[in-house]
């Protein structure tokens, strides 16, 4: 009969840095922790006596552990312990000095295998690129017809797009290495391919999405209130924070996605709440919400003058009810000559 | 630029899109002209404008404001002795603030031998910027009021400019301005801040009218307003100090009283003028000016004329506000050469008011615009337009117009029209809104 003891030496993130296996003969083993030469592990940390703890398994594979006189004792679900003796380790977890240590057994109950229903590395290297390729060409195709269209004199349209090329590639830069350095802390591996791909194609949606619905609206005769747009943007938002988290951390889906929502809902309903603040009180705002489009794509004709006026008469109670809210919240104006 | 004439020491110089200002005339605003023209030639006053100066003097007094308890005035102008009893004719402009926040400003007289005392408005006159002041304690020999004065004649303006004493500057009466909704004498002769609500006079002492603006942009060009208007006001006044808490409803029903003479004076139907086959709104009545600017050589992909069209009615209503005016305006794009996409992106950049904003309303003045917007199946052409509304928060019942058109029907043409009509009744508003889009039409 043998007995083994497995000491796994713990780093950030609770990764194992370095494993030591101990065998010994018989139903019971123990083994020793510390600074020098004398303890059967080994550690580096300043903190830690020549020969700090012993750990020892019995025969019914109970695992306990010994302070072998150390200045700063032993570290046990999250309270630090002095002097103790043959102490059970319960999840076999502690920690001497600055070291976080587990112990693991032969009788250890190991969690069934997990079914991998994911892509194999290398087939989601193949996916990865394959995104990433969709990602950039309709952000470049989008990026090229945004210049294009507001550019009338065509002279100007090689400088336009370089500009723009090079900020993207800027903001590129930045946010992948942002979300790779995540990544890499989290996993061990930056998934570059991966970040790539997820910006480009949420570039992409935020180039073609407005754009759709603009010409739509046009087409329709449709006047969508702002608010809409905000919600469009904060859709898209939302979605590539959570992708990103996702792939970025070892967070539930729940949590990532619930995350990927609020930092946008709040920060773009803080920009709405500012902006319909001061559009309420302001006395030249107009809410201008015409889209333009080429006629001939135009699917719905105007509506009769005479039915547009008809309706005009309710202006005049709006108009009041306006008036009655900014003399209950806004008694005394600041000077606004200059209000935004 | 047409500027009233009263000196603030407080506000600085304000321009806005109604042409009308109030100017301090020790701080000249950026780009005035004022600042950059040479000092008139020096005026001899000869020994007719002695004698003048010389019957007159006891009559004229200076008016001045003082914000709170200060001792330093805030503004200050000029009046002159109108009727028995201490009655005195000045300008609107010049008592509008006391009048408006009578307990943050009190109203005094200077006369011209230095004694000074309280005054009372009596009756005002937004549409003619008249008031009647009464000086509490002072009543020397009123100056006869002369309606009958005739073009060519020499004519006479005294008052305090800039504050540098008492002042008369001699010139010719050059008539009745012709083409202009606000009756005006034209005085080819010096008038500065501070002279306002002094009297214009005639060879022989008499007031021909009341100092009321310059026109800065040229040299020597100011006007009175007629001397029958004072009459007017002086027969309609009660005698009694104005009642505090009807001043809103009687400025809101004057304001309401000149639009509705300004809208009834227009030519109906509403003319149009042709331009790349719009049928747009032209030069609705005599007094209008209207101009058009183009590019007689243009190299753009699109080509853009410019029209535009006011009243120059608009109304120094208070510092803070100018009210009564009508102006509208149409830029017409075109292009050969450019696609429908990129046409239709311009036109949006081009008609698109920048951050939603237009005018330069103040938020203590004017409540929010309600609009409405549509697409609008115009006379042979669609165009979308949003009609807004907006209330005045200090005069109950007066609204702003404003209504901004884009033609929708052309690939490669198209027009953005702005119209703008403040100080209305909201029926006179929207009926008007509704004239205005029924003479926009497409005749090509």
């Amino acid at each position: 009969m043998e007995t083994i003891i497995v000491i796994d030496v713990l780093g950030a993130h609770d990764r194992v840095q370095s494993r030591h296996r101990i065998e010994r003969a018989g139903d019971a083993a123990s083994c020793t922790i510390g600074r020098g030469t004398a303890a059967d592990v080994v550690l580096d940390d300043p903190h830690i006596a020549a020969v700090h703890v012993r750990v020892a398994v019995d025969a019914t594979g109970r695992v306990t552990i010994t302070d072998l006189g150390s200045v700063n004792g032993i570290e046990l679900g999250g309270r630090r312990l002095h002097g103790v003796l043959d102490t059970p380790l319960n999840d076999g977890l502690f920690r001497i000095g600055r070291t976080k240590l587990r112990v693991r057994t032969a009788a250890e109950t190991i969690p069934a295998e997990v079914s991998d229903q994911e892509l194999s590395p290398s087939e989601a290297r193949v996916r990865d690129l394959r995104w990433l390729a969709v990602g950039l060409v309709v952000t470049i195709a989008g990026e090229i017809y945004s210049i294009w269209a507001a550019t009338i004199q065509t002279r100007e349209l090689p400088t336009k797009m370089l500009t723009t090329l090079f900020a993207l590639a800027a903001v590129f830069g930045v946010w992948i290495a942002f979300w790779a350095l995540i990544s890499r802390v989290a996993f061990g591996e930056s998934r570059w391919l991966r970040h790539a791909a997820i910006f480009f194609c949420v570039v992409a949606a935020i180039d073609v999405v407005p754009l759709v619905l603009d010409t739509a609206s046009g087409a329709l005769g449709i006047y969508p209130p702002s608010t809409a747009e905000m919600l469009v943007a904060g859709v898209l938002i939302a979605t590539a924070l959570a992708i990103h988290l996702l792939n970025a951390s070892t967070m539930r889906p729940r949590i990532a996605v619930a995350i990927g929502v609020l930092i946008p809902a709040i920060a773009l309903g803080l920009v709405q709440w500012r902006s319909a603040y001061s559009q309420n009180r302001s006395a030249n705002y107009i809410p201008d919400r015409n889209k333009i489009v080429p006629p001939a794509l135009m699917l719905r004709g105007g509506e009769p003058l005479q039915k547009f006026v008809a309706g005009l008469g309710e202006l005049k109670e709006q108009a009041d009810a306006k008036r009655a809210f900014v003399e209950a919240e806004d008694p005394s104006p600041d000077d606004d000559a200059s209000d935004d | 630029m047409v500027v009233a004439l009263c000196a603030s020491v407080s506000s600085a110089a304000t321009t806005d899109d109604t042409q009308r200002a109030r100017v301090s005339p020790e701080a000249p605003a950026p780009g005035d002209a004022t600042a950059r023209q040479p000092v008139p030639p020096v005026t001899v006053a000869s020994s007719a404008a002695r004698q003048v100066l010389d019957r007159v003097r006891p009559a004229i007094i200076q008016i001045k404001g003082f914000f709170g308890t200060n001792t330093s005035e805030a503004f200050h102008g000029t009046g002159f002795a109108a009727a028995r009893g201490g009655i005195f004719v000045t300008n609107w402009h010049v008592v509008s603030d006391a009048v408006l926040y009578p307990e943050k400003y009190r109203l005094e007289y200077k006369t011209s031998v230095g004694t000074t005392g309280r005054l009372n408005v009596h009756a005002i006159d937004v549409r003619h910027d008249l008031a009647i002041v009464e000086a509490v304690g002072f009543a020397p020999a009123p100056l006869e009021l002369w309606p009958e004065a005739k073009k060519g004649e020499h004519a006479y303006s005294i008052g305090f400019p800039l504050d540098v004493g008492l002042t008369i500057t001699e010139g010719v009466n050059n008539g009745r301005v012709e083409d202009s909704f606000e009756p005006r004498i034209h005085y080819s002769g010096a008038l500065n801040a501070g002279m306002s609500g002094g009297p214009g006079l005639d060879a022989t002492g008499r007031v021909i009218g009341v100092n009321v603006a310059v026109n800065f942009q040229s040299q020597l060009v100011a006007f009175f307003v007629p001397a029958e208007y004072a009459i007017a006001l002086l027969s309609s006044s009660t005698g009694k100090p104005l009642d505090a808490k009807r001043v809103n409803e009687e400025i809101a029903d004057q304001l309401r009283a000149h639009s509705e003479a300004l809208l009834a004076a227009l030519d109906t139907p509403l003319p149009s003028q042709n331009d790349q086959g719009y049928e747009l709104p032209a030069k609705p009545a005599g007094f209008f000016v209207c101009g058009a600017a183009g590019d007689p050589a243009p190299d753009q992909p699109i080509q853009i004329e410019r029209f535009y069209c006011d009243a120059n009615a608009t109304l120094y209503v208070a510092s803070d506000i100018r009210s009564g005016g009508l102006w509208f305006r149409h830029s017409i794009l075109h292009s050969t050469t450019l696609d429908a996409w990129r046409f239709a992106h311009r036109l949006q950049a081009i008609s698109t008011l920048s951050s939603g904003k237009i005018g330069s309303g103040r938020n203590r003045q004017l409540a929010p615009y309600a609009c409405k917007q549509n697409d609008l199946a115009l006379d042979g052409l669609q165009v979308s337009a949003i009609v807004c509304l907006r209330a005045y928060r200090r005069f109950e019942g007066l609204y702003d117009l404003n209504v901004h058109i884009v033609s929708k029907n052309e690939a490669r043409r198209a027009f953005v029209s702005t119209l703008s009509l403040t100080g209305v009744s909201s029926e006179a508003a929207l009926a008007f809104a509704k004239t205005y889009l029924a003479a926009i039409g497409w005749k090509p």
